[in-house]
């Protein structure tokens, strides 16, 4: 690399940085962002079952609220401090998720996504709702941890998590047992001839999955400062389940980037339409064209949910490597290759074909 | 105990004792009618399982949109032009237009993803669902009752026990919707049965299913079969999607929060590839949960013990009762 | 004027070449048998003129007349029959439906028509006629093999295409297979077989030798046996050529 190149880049990394600290400065706005790298981790969680098992996952709402129940619970009414109820959190829903690794030791494919689907209600009708762990269905209020109280500092603390588990990712897929993870996924049959250890593996993954969604999970309870169930009884468990889905696949099946960068887009996205819908000769418009009017009515977030569906249909159709495959030349310039577009071309849908999952 | 105590107990309901109505007779009635929906909706998952190999997570959507574009005909306005159809022709339109979406997301979705792996495919119908659900939010965004099929001021039902809604059945309260929601499922079950053993298009889809290579030696095009499948299932999910809704506020995504998973359960169940399994399936989930939200005292237990009861069956059997091409 | 006239033909599997670019021709009544070793090509070929694999470049000619970039049942109708690798019969199906959706394309002939060739079929084969009513995954690998035939008959075509006669067959009831196979050539059928196994040679009016998606011998099927081609295709006696 020249020296022009590392100042370049290193530019480049400082631009990334400021403009990851800008919502900082904004109250309604790092709310969003906040949801936003939630959204991502949840995206990264989902990417390492769906990319690293090659299982689709239609539950993992489920480990989200339950990370988020645990916390508020543990903060709330048994009075301990934030990070114990974070950790107890992410251990829950840890072990949760081990549980149905074990299942997807026997069950794989369609049937697995089934399985996934109705413990996302089932556990969200049963265990989410008990009166006991919801102050009897008001919901249970907790308060941030001192420092943290704004909601821009609550984004501080989001951003820095998901750069944590993005570096945790990465570092997994670098690893021996990312590779273990990869030919297990490749064939089982051979990685089990070459003496890799399918079953703890796949249970790794698994266990991996569903920590960092309950770390998701507990930062998402102190976000909206009240735990209620209501977020994940269906159909908004359904659509959370489904949200998490399109992010892994708009940003990429397997491409960390791009699940990321889509999981901040759709954290931010209704924030982004309420503004632009705000504006009144926008409003003066849409108000007259037939569907989209219906945005103004009592749905609004329908209309970031169709954006994303027929994000996720173009995506399938017209480009299978997603928003990571558009962003591959960048993300390969950013860490010390050469620029070139024609390398993404080539690579990115194969890619995505080679990643992409048994049913 | 004094006798007249035991007088007065036998008198009067005694709260405490077992019911046998509630527990047992309305549970069976309740169970009957919510599997008939369960059936028909997981038939129209196995035919499409057995002409694409996956799931279709929109199935039950499609009977959504037949439930509001039935109601849009029973009462619509456009352009300054209002119109009040009979609720027959009303039916059928939202039937037409229900199974039409399933005719388009063939075209458009399962098409061209027709050689891809099949996850993709399953992700696809996915983005059918949410898109379907998203529209009709924006569409129809407070939604509304649509009358039951027998409603003779077609407005929101008024009077439950009114007779030309209910019919009495040996001290049990059945409605005619519900009625006709049995009637229907046989129907369909005996036409099913017909179309696959005496048509030449049922055999078609059936030899596409078993061996889609020699199916096309023979001549049979896949695409066409592909369209035919998805139609029928488009057709069955919409007249599920009417019988679920009758009497019932519609709104988004509704048939797929209140009978998606139990026809996908009720398929697998069934073997995933059997038609009458379906059926059997769909009857079985439905006296399950019925039985288990009269019966077990936890929330949520409907959910939770279909979920087992599909594990169950994943583990032990996961051919499932009637797991044959058939 | 050849009946089947193949010339130039490419085609492969997603972005992978199978034929080179193949050019062969048989004449109307006779009997080719095509061999190879496996991976050589020859399923590929058979798929391509029954048209369920894209053709990439080349023509395939019935008659004269272009039947490549036909969709499959343009292809059947237009007169070429195929029994595929493997007896892909309908398992979960009676014979006799096996037998009528062999008949799919045939449907403007009337029920008279169809009846008539399944009689015919029986004829051929009188052990389906016996079986007509059972579920065909339930029959033996020998009588599966004579429905998969039996079926391709069905749609009356002008040339027949059957993949691997006789694998996993014992070799009497191979013989017989042959044997009736010889007939429906000599009832007027234009058969294009794809066998291993040399004893289908007595039958062959004309030989093809596949060799890694190429031709290597086309000739007379009684030269064959003399040139010696076929023992180096099956002992690997071609000289400098590992495969």
């Amino acid at each position: 690399m020249t020296r022009a190149g590392i100042t370049a880049r290193g530019g480049a990394y400082l631009v990334l940085g400021i403009v990851l600290f800008l919502p900082w400065f904004t109250t309604d706005f790092a709310k969003f962002c906040s949801l936003g790298a939630i959204y991502a981790m949840m995206g990264l969680s989902l990417n390492i079952v769906v990319g690293y098992t090659g299982q689709l996952s239609l539950g993992h709402q489920g480990f989200l609220g339950l990370g988020a129940l645990v916390t508020a619970n543990v903060v709330a009414q048994a009075d301990l401090p934030s990070y114990v109820g974070i950790a107890l959190g992410v251990l829950a829903s840890a072990a949760v998720a081990i549980v149905l690794g074990l299942v997807a030791l026997r069950i794989t494919g369609l049937y697995l996504s089934l399985i996934t689907l109705v413990f996302g209600s089932a556990i969200a009708t049963s265990l989410f709702a008990l009166p006991s762990l919801t102050n009897n269905n008001s919901g249970v209020q907790l308060v941030r941890p001192p420092y943290f109280s704004g909601n821009g500092d609550w984004y501080l603390v989001c951003v820095v998590v998901l750069l944590a588990v993005y570096y945790l990712d990465y570092r997994l897929t670098a690893s021996k047992t990312g590779r273990a993870l990869l030919a297990i996924k490749e064939n089982e049959r051979v990685a089990e001839a070459f003496g890799i250890g399918v079953t703890s593996y796949k249970l790794l993954a698994f266990a991996l999955s569903g920590a960092i969604a309950g770390l998701a999970g507990g930062l998402y309870a102190f976000r909206s400062e009240i735990y209620s169930d209501k977020d994940f009884q269906d159909p908004q468990g359904f659509a959370l389940a489904l949200l998490f889905v399109v992010l892994c696949v708009v940003g990429g099946l397997g491409n960390r980037l791009g699940v990321v960068v889509a999981g901040v887009f759709f954290g931010i996205l209704n924030d982004l339409l309420d503004r632009l819908f705000g504006i009144g000769w926008v409003k003066d418009v849409v108000e007259n064209i037939p569907l989209l009017k219906g945005y103004y009515g009592a749905n609004k977030g329908s209309l970031a949910s169709l954006i994303g569906s027929l994000l996720l249909l173009q995506t399938l159709l017209f480009n299978p490597g997603g928003i990571g495959g558009q962003l591959r030349p960048l993300s390969r310039w950013m860490t010390g290759n050469r620029f070139e577009l024609h390398e993404a071309a080539e690579s990115g849908p194969a890619a995505v074909e080679g990643s992409s999952v048994r049913a | 105990m004094s006798v007249a105590l035991l007088g007065h107990a036998a008198t009067t309901a005694v709260p405490l004792a077992f019911d046998t109505q509630l527990k047992i007779g309305q549970p069976l009635i309740l169970g009957i009618v919510q599997g008939a929906i369960y059936g028909l909706i997981g038939l129209g998952l196995v035919l499409l399982y057995k002409s694409n190999r996956i799931f279709n997570f929109a199935q039950a959507e499609f009977g959504t949109i037949a439930g509001l574009c039935t109601l849009l005909a029973l009462n619509g306005r456009l352009f300054g032009i209002s119109w009040h159809m009979p609720y027959a022709v009303a039916a059928v339109v939202g039937v037409l237009i229900g199974t039409l979406t399933a005719v388009a997301t063939e075209r458009l979705v399962i098409r061209p993803l027709f050689n891809r792996p099949k996850v993709i495919l399953v992700v696809g119908t996915v983005g059918v669902l949410l898109t379907l659900i998203a529209i009709e939010s924006l569409a129809f965004p407070q939604g509304d009752t649509l009358p039951a099929f027998n409603d003779p001021k077609q407005g929101a039902v008024t009077d439950l026990k009114d007779p030309s809604f209910r019919v009495g059945f040996a001290g049990y309260n059945v409605s005619w919707a519900q009625v006709l929601t049995l009637i229907v499922l046989v129907a369909l079950a005996l036409g099913a049965v017909a179309f696959f053993r005496y048509s030449r298009q049922g055999t078609a889809i059936l030899a596409v299913s078993q061996e889609p290579t020699a199916a096309q030696a023979v001549g049979i095009s896949v695409s066409r079969v592909s369209l035919l499948t998805w139609t029928l299932a488009g057709f069955l999910g919409s007249v599920a999607g009417l019988l679920a809704l009758q009497s019932t506020l519609v709104g988004p995504g509704i048939v797929t929060g209140t009978a998606l998973v139990g026809g996908i359960t009720a398929a697998v169940l069934g073997g995933i590839t059997s038609l009458p399994g379906a059926f059997l399936g769909g009857m079985l989930v439905g006296l399950i949960q019925t039985f288990a939200a009269a019966n077990v005292d936890f929330r949520g237990s409907q959910s939770v013990v279909v979920g087992l009861v599909l594990l169950l069956v994943l583990l032990v059997k996961p051919t499932g009762l009637l797991g044959s091409e058939a | 004027m050849s009946l089947l006239e193949i010339s130039e033909l490419r085609t492969g599997y997603g972005a992978l070449p199978v034929l080179q670019g193949i050019s062969f021709a048989v004449e109307e009544g006779q009997t080719a048998v095509m061999f190879g070793l496996n991976g050589a090509g020859k399923t590929t070929t058979v798929n391509a003129i029954a048209g369920l694999l894209p053709t990439w470049s080349g023509e395939i000619r019935l008659d004269g007349k272009v039947v490549s970039g036909l969709e499959p049942p343009k292809v059947v109708a237009a007169g070429i029959g195929l029994s595929p690798e493997g007896r892909r019969v309908f398992p979960a199906l009676s014979v006799l439906t096996n037998l009528r959706l062999g008949a799919w394309t045939r449907k403007s002939d009337g029920k008279k028509a169809t009846d008539e060739t399944i009689e015919r079929v029986f004829g051929y084969f009188p052990r389906l006629e016996e079986r007509k009513d059972q579920l065909a995954g339930t029959m033996s690998g020998g009588e599966q093999q004579m429905l998969a035939i039996g079926r391709a008959v069905m749609s009356r075509p002008r040339v027949l295409l059957i993949d691997e006669a006789s694998l996993g067959l014992s070799p009497k009831l191979a013989q017989t297979v042959f044997q009736v196979v010889s007939q429906i050539n000599d009832d007027g059928t234009t058969v294009v077989i794809v066998e291993q196994n040399v004893g289908v040679l007595p039958y062959a009016d004309q030989a093809l030798i596949m060799e890694k998606g190429t031709i290597t011998y086309d000739g007379l099927g009684s030269d064959l046996e003399k040139s010696g081609d076929l023992r180096k295709t099956y002992l690997g006696e071609t000289s400098g050529d590992t495969t």
